[in-house]
């Protein structure tokens, strides 16, 4: 797990328009993530057009590119949540992943996450999803 | 792919060798050329074509052959695991040789140590000259031996021997003559043949099986033979002698049999064997492996260090091991065993990996290969290969993650080698070699989707497979906890490989760049020079750019629409590396749209900056502009400092003739609506609607965002254009002395000046600081006076700049609706009491959101009151006077103009309308100029109309036009765009008169004193008219007058004789009323001139009645008017005869009298006349009841009859008929009897007297 990193959260709205990009990454510039938060967008509409009543908005792995794994979540605002990661090579549980797609989820079993950058990231996702609520809701 | 050898790389099928049926060249060759083929060993046979099989033996050949290597075109991807009975067929001639097997079959001393006194193969390391002496692993030419020389079956093609051949054969004196009748049985010769066929077959059945390959024979049976009863005993006696196997080996192909499932049935009796074939190859190399020692146990023996330099040590146990499992991996493959074939080569790759390191883990202390020998490079090859198959494999057997899994195994144990032994990251080889496994791995990937592999969906990925045999991967996984995948064991389409191979080529690129500059730096002799030249020639942007469009194209397959702009961003990335400016400008052109649309500006702004590049580069200046004045927005974050320059950048291009190889003068438009703009336009009409003639205020409103421009920007131009060119406006910048920075300008752009400027021809003009800063709100409000009806609309706002070299034009087109429409502003300045206006502006918020750029124009209502007064109804012919009363209900003085049109059904009309005393002949007025018209004043005027002849409704409207006199500075005035009121008046005309005529002869006087000529004819008539005036008005009549017309011919002539009203009065002066009637009396005197046959009608005259409508309208004296009507023609009989009846007046009961018929014959001819005289029984008559006589021509007969009458009272005369004999023989025809002063009878009536009586009543 030590080696699992976020290295971007991206928040793209109904339009496909970039609400927030948050790059956590000391490696790649923005421009990158950038490019892989709009290319998602072409998963997510596959995801949902191929499976438009999936109970679950919580899309899973997007694609891996590189040494990076792109996971979405869509909310049914359209708003699009675009996590990715960097992993070497790890098992990636669905659970840890809805956690920082979604801030809303509720885990399921007790254990907490410890890893730091989870923490961060989820504080990240609240403080700016605070600040977006306002712009994006109509 | 096509870099390793194809054997290695292959899909491996049982190999199948047939004889008999010509070669694969044959094949080409026979189906050019039609004669028989020259191939010596078939020839007897090809020579015995029978004539008249349906087939020629060619043609079973060909189609065999083709059916057969039908399925065998060897490729990459073969059929996997549905292989089937797939056999790789190759077509050999008859006396083939196998390749020579080696010495001894079986190896009696296992024992490598001993084993290089033992024979081997000359592939072995064991043999001096084999490519793997001493100590080579497998080279690929073992793994042609079998896939194209060692067959695992072989089938020959025979024919069986007949009489019909005999012809031929005594040609090639190849056998004793045979009695050709000899019929029914096996005959000798045959027998011979048969015997010499089964020699031939069971000899090459026995040399096939010594090397466990099993043979089977096709006899290829003609017409003749299937007809033939002894064919079957001559089959079975063949096949006895050959000693085949009834069942899969000795077949007979009848001529009509189908080909393709004789195919088909061949393959799949001897593909069992096949498999046994390799699988008894397999177990052989199966033992061998287990009779090695263990390397581990073994340990490294190193033979002594004399041998250390000059010859290289034979091969080690792992090496042996190694090529053990290659080789059963091979053979598995070849009997299509894909789950064993990976596990060989799994092992086999295992072991090969470790030959790499340093120190072997498997063999321990031995050394690994020496780097960059030939022996590395052959290892590595055979490295990549078979990570290439295992990958295909896993892909054939459906594990996609277990494909994927090897692929990172085998990129992750190489990285670390190379890293560890200093060939690793840094140099371009490595990534040369890195991009090449994904290249590959995408290829496979590539076939293997086109061949129906269906690409994994991730949410449904749960891969069981563990990655716990990945021996380099760095993987710790635990049993799984939780649903989760791996994604970096997720299959993927080929496009994210071929985009991986791509990124890794750019890489390659980069590194060698890097070492170019450290050799050219240095000068050092260069450490890898035939690298390094090699190297060069590789055009790396080419190779990049190609990667990345096939994962373009992958990705755009699989609907990765957005990827594909990424994609294609870095193609324009490539392209620009390449120095390929315009394809990379391109590029950046096509992808930039989405972007700009879906708002992901960090992007955008990327692809704008390199697009500004490349632009610069390929010397595209109308871009540059375009992008710098896009880079302006705010929507792109950046620097203050970064944004100065972007603008310092434009203006240098726009103002300073820097760029040399700008020669013309440039013009760019640029659409702001298209691009993200720096600042935004908005535009406002106050009103929705406004009136012709009414100034018309605007204003146009930029706001620009608080952080760009950076610095003031100053225009030289702003332009509006409206649908109609009239209303243009062009400001020019007139600099503002006071700088102003106040966040709110209010720009006054009304009174303009209508000028002619260069280009733009006549617009309005003013000078008007255009100056935009950052954080302002600039208004601009014009004013527009609209001339006509219609809708106005401003279409285009466009800010420009204008230099020496350049005209940039930034269109803002104010109608495309916005996003979010903000709710409409205006711009005012609080008045004060005292009407002056403060300083500061503000917005108030006008009704409705968004721009209004268009306003509807109208006519403005008119305020005028037309007002009419007259009594209806009308009579015709009179002076119909109507007052009409113009009201001007303008605050303003007005200046008018009257049109006014009666409107009647008639198609002619003789309608008439005038004004004054104005004679005008015609029903309508124009223009009519009423002249100033003060305000709330009105205007009074009469107009007259006449309605002449029809009684029909008539329609008078009337129209006026004005405009406001301050606004018409001189006179004559153009009436268009005047406001316009009109009003329609109905008017019922009815006639004023009733006017009956009645005409009566009149007789005359017998023995009338007047002397007449001889033959003129006089009559007299008596005209009555009878007037009524029927209207409601009282009329006036002044006078009453009948006119004679004159006659149309000279022959008659008619005269007033008398008339009851004095014909020299002058005025009558009568006042009728409604209902009043007026009897007119004139006597006309009739005069024929000397005529015979004078016309039967004739006019009489005009009457002419004078009048007037009897109340005058309040203070108008309308003139007496005529109205003049038609008399009747007269109506004469004239049938050349008259006859007059005179009736003596007074006639008394019991006084005889005398009726006179006067008979005047005005013919010239002699008439005869019939007379009848009916009795009544108030007469007795004497005389000729009938009678007749004759009257000369031009002579008068007098005819009398006596009566006597009987009773007083009023009673009928006695009817007297008088007939004209028709002139030759023609019917008679009566003669009409008139008797003047009495009323001429109709019909059966006749004349009428009043009898007197004897006496007096009263006596």
């Amino acid at each position: 797990m030590s080696n699992i990193k976020i290295q971007c959260i991206a928040i793209i709205g109904k339009m496909n328009n970039p609400l927030y990009i948050k790059n956590f990454s000391t490696t790649h510039p923005d421009l990158k993530y950038h490019y892989i938060a709009h290319t998602s967008i072409d998963v997510i509409e596959e995801r949902v057009s191929t499976s438009p009543e999936a109970s679950d908005t919580y899309l899973g792995l997007l694609y891996a590119m590189e040494d990076l794994a792109v996971y979405g979540y869509l909310t049914n605002t359209r708003v699009k949540f675009v996590v990715v990661l960097s992993v070497p090579d790890a098992v990636i549980k669905n659970s840890d992943m809805k956690s920082v797609c979604n801030p809303f989820y509720n885990l399921d079993g007790k254990k907490s996450i410890v890893s730091k950058r989870f923490i961060t990231a989820i504080d990240a996702i609240g403080k700016m999803t605070g600040e977006e609520v306002s712009i994006s809701s109509p | 792919m096509d870099s390793y050898p194809p054997e290695f790389i292959l899909h491996h099928v049982p190999l199948m060798v047939v004889f008999g049926l010509g070669t694969v060249k044959d094949l080409a060759e026979q189906s050019t050329v039609p004669s028989p083929s020259s191939s010596k060993s078939a020839h007897s046979r090809q020579s015995s074509i029978s004539t008249n099989s349906t087939f020629t033996r060619q043609q079973i050949s060909k189609n065999l052959l083709t059916q057969l290597t039908a399925k065998s075109q060897a490729g990459v991807w073969e059929f996997g695991k549905s292989a089937g009975t797939a056999f790789h067929v190759m077509a050999v001639d008859k006396n083939f040789q196998l390749p020579p097997r080696k010495p001894m079959m079986r190896p009696q001393q296992p024992s490598h140590h001993s084993a290089m006194n033992i024979p081997h193969s000359s592939l072995s390391p064991f043999t001096p000259g084999s490519p793997v002496y001493p100590d080579g692993l497998i080279p690929p030419i073992w793994v042609r031996k079998h896939r194209e020389l060692l067959p695992s079956v072989v089938v020959g093609f025979y024919d069986l021997w007949h009489r019909s051949m005999s012809g031929s054969i005594k040609e090639k004196d190849e056998s004793t003559i045979t009695p050709p009748e000899m019929l029914g049985s096996a005959e000798p010769i045959e027998k011979e043949k048969d015997g010499n066929l089964a020699m031939e077959i069971n000899e090459k059945r026995k040399y096939l099986h010594e090397r466990g390959i099993r043979f089977a024979a096709v006899i290829i049976l003609n017409a003749q033979h299937s007809e033939d009863p002894i064919t079957e005993e001559r089959l079975g006696y063949i096949r006895k002698m050959s000693g085949l196997d009834a069942r899969h080996c000795f077949f007979a192909l009848l001529p009509d049999k189908d080909i393709s499932e004789f195919v088909t049935t061949l393959q799949k009796g001897l593909y069992e064997h096949s498999l046994k074939y390799y699988r008894e190859h397999g177990n052989r190399v199966k033992r061998k492996r287990n009779r090695l020692p263990s390397p581990a146990t073994a340990g490294y023996v190193r033979p002594s260090s004399d041998y250390h330099s000059s010859v290289p040590a034979p091969l080690s146990i792992q090496g042996w091991m190694f090529r053990y499992d290659y080789k059963m991996a091979t053979f598995a493959e070849f009997r299509q065993d894909i789950d064993a074939s990976i596990h060989h080569y799994e092992s086999a790759y295992n072991l090969l990996v470790d030959f790499f390191a340093p120190q072997s883990t498997i063999t321990p202390g031995a050394p690994g290969l020496q780097i960059s020998s030939k022996r590395w490079n052959d290892a590595r090859i055979l490295a990549d290969c078979i990570n290439l198959k295992i990958c295909k494999m896993n892909l054939y057997i459906d594990a996609p993650s277990a494909a994927l899994a090897q692929l990172n195994k085998h990129i992750t144990t190489f990285k670390r080698l190379c890293n560890t032994l200093e060939i690793g990251d840094d140099t371009f080889e490595y990534w040369t070699w890195l991009s090449n496994q994904y290249r590959v791995f995408a290829d496979i990937l590539d076939i293997a989707t086109r061949s129906g592999f269906i690409i994994p969906d991730p949410t449904t990925v749960f891969h069981t497979t563990s990655s716990a045999d990945l021996r380099f991967g760095s993987s710790s996984n635990s049993p799984m906890a939780g649903s989760g995948i791996n994604p970096t064991m997720v299959l993927q389409h080929p496009g994210f490989y071929f985009h991986l191979a791509a990124q890794c080529n750019s890489v390659r690129r980069k590194k060698f760049l890097a070492v170019e500059k450290i050799v050219q730096a240095s000068g050092d002799a260069l450490k890898f020079p035939s690298v390094l030249e090699a190297e060069r020639k590789v055009d790396h942007s080419a190779l990049t750019i190609e990667l990345l469009t096939k994962s373009y194209e992958q990705f755009k397959k699989y609907k990765g629409g957005r990827m594909t702009l990424y994609l294609a961003s870095e193609i324009a990335g490539a392209y620009y590396e390449a120095e390929k400016y315009d394809m990379a400008l391109k590029f950046y052109e096509r992808i930039a749209k989405k972007y700009r649309k879906e708002d992901w500006h960090t992007i955008l702004e990327s692809i704008l900056n390199w697009s500004l590049k490349c632009a610069k580069e390929s010397g595209t200046w109308d871009n540059v502009v375009e992008y710098l004045i896009e880079l302006l927005s705010d929507r792109f974050q950046m620097s203050e400092q970064k944004r100065i320059e972007i603008q310092n950048k434009l203006m240098n291009v726009i103002f300073k003739t820097e760029i040399s190889s700008l020669v013309n003068f440039r013009q760019v438009v640029i659409d702001m609506n298209e691009i993200n703009s720096f600042s935004t336009c908005y535009v406002q009409f106050k009103e929705p609607a406004t009136f012709v003639a009414t100034p018309t205020p605007f204003q146009i409103t930029f706001i620009t965002p608080s952080d760009t421009p950076p610095l003031p920007l100053q225009f030289t131009y702003l332009q509006l254009s409206f649908n109609d060119s009239n209303f243009n406006h062009y400001f020019t910048h007139k600099p503002n002395d006071e700088s102003d920075d106040t966040k709110l300008q209010y720009v006054n752009c009304k009174e303009c000046l209508r000028k002619d400027v260069d280009g733009e021809g006549y617009i309005w003009v003013k000078s008007v600081d255009l100056t935009f800063r950052k954080g302002s709100t600039k208004v601009f409000e014009g004013l527009l006076v609209p001339k006509e009806s219609g809708d106005l609309q401003l279409q285009i706002v466009t800010l420009g700049f204008l230099s020496e070299n350049w005209k940039i034009e930034l269109r803002f087109d104010v109608n495309t609706p916005r996003e979010e429409p903000l709710k409409r502003k205006w711009l005012q300045f609080e008045t004060m009491s005292n009407g002056e206006q403060v300083e500061k502006p503000f917005f108030i918020n006008l009704e409705g959101t968004g721009d209004r750029a268009s306003i509807k124009v109208t006519q403005k209502q008119a305020k005028l009151d037309i007002k009419v007064n007259h009594s209806a109804p009308a009579l015709l012919d009179e002076h119909y006077p109507i007052q009409l009363t113009i009201l001007n209900l303008e605050p303003e003085d007005i200046k008018a103009v009257l049109k006014a049109e009666l409107i009647s059904d008639l198609q002619e009309s003789e309608d008439v309308i005038f004004f004054d005393s104005n004679l005008n002949t015609t029903n309508h007025l124009k223009e009519v100029d009423l002249g100033v018209i003060s305000s709330n004043e009105s205007y009074v005027k009469t107009i007259y109309i006449i309605g002449k002849k029809s009684t029909n409704l008539r329609t008078l409207r009337l129209t006026v036009l004005y405009s406001t006199s301050s606004l018409i500075p001189s006179t004559p005035t153009p009436i268009q765009n005047w406001i316009e009121k009109r009003e329609d008046i109905r008017i019922p005309f009815i006639a004023p008169f009733s006017v009956s005529f009645n005409i009566s002869p009149q007789g005359e006087e017998f023995g009338n004193a007047r002397e007449i000529s001889s033959l003129d004819r006089i009559e007299l008539h008596f005209l009555v008219a009878k007037i009524a005036s029927i209207g409601p008005w009282d009329i006036c009549v002044s006078g009453i007058d009948l006119s004679l017309l004159d006659q149309a011919n000279a022959q008659t002539k008619i005269e007033i004789v008398s008339s009851s009203i004095e014909l020299d009065s002058e005025s009558l002066e009568q006042v009728w009323r409604q209902g009043y009637i007026f009897n007119v009396n004139y006597l006309l005197e009739l005069t024929i001139l000397n005529d015979a046959s004078s016309s039967e009608s004739v006019d009489i005259g005009l009457l002419d009645i004078k009048w007037r409508r009897n109340q005058p309208f309040e203070n108008i004296s309308v003139p007496f008017i005529e109205t003049t009507m038609m008399v009747p023609q007269l109506q004469r009989h004239d049938s050349g005869l008259s006859v007059i009846l005179d009736i003596p007046p007074n006639p008394i009961v019991g006084q005889i009298f005398t009726l006179t018929f006067k008979i005047i014959n005005w013919t010239s001819a002699p008439v005869r006349i019939h007379v009848t005289v009916e009795v009544n029984d108030a007469f007795v008559f004497s005389g000729y009841k009938q009678t007749y006589f004759i009257v000369s021509s031009l002579s008068t007969y007098y005819f009398k009859a006596n009566c006597f009458p009987l009773a007083p009272g009023k009673v009928k005369l006695p009817r007297v008929k008088m007939m004209k004999a028709g002139d030759n023989g023609a019917a008679e025809q009566e003669v009409p009897i008139t008797a003047p002063g009495f009323k001429e009878p109709v019909e059966d009536e006749w004349y009428m007297v009043f009898i007197k009586p004897k006496k007096e009543i009263n006596e």
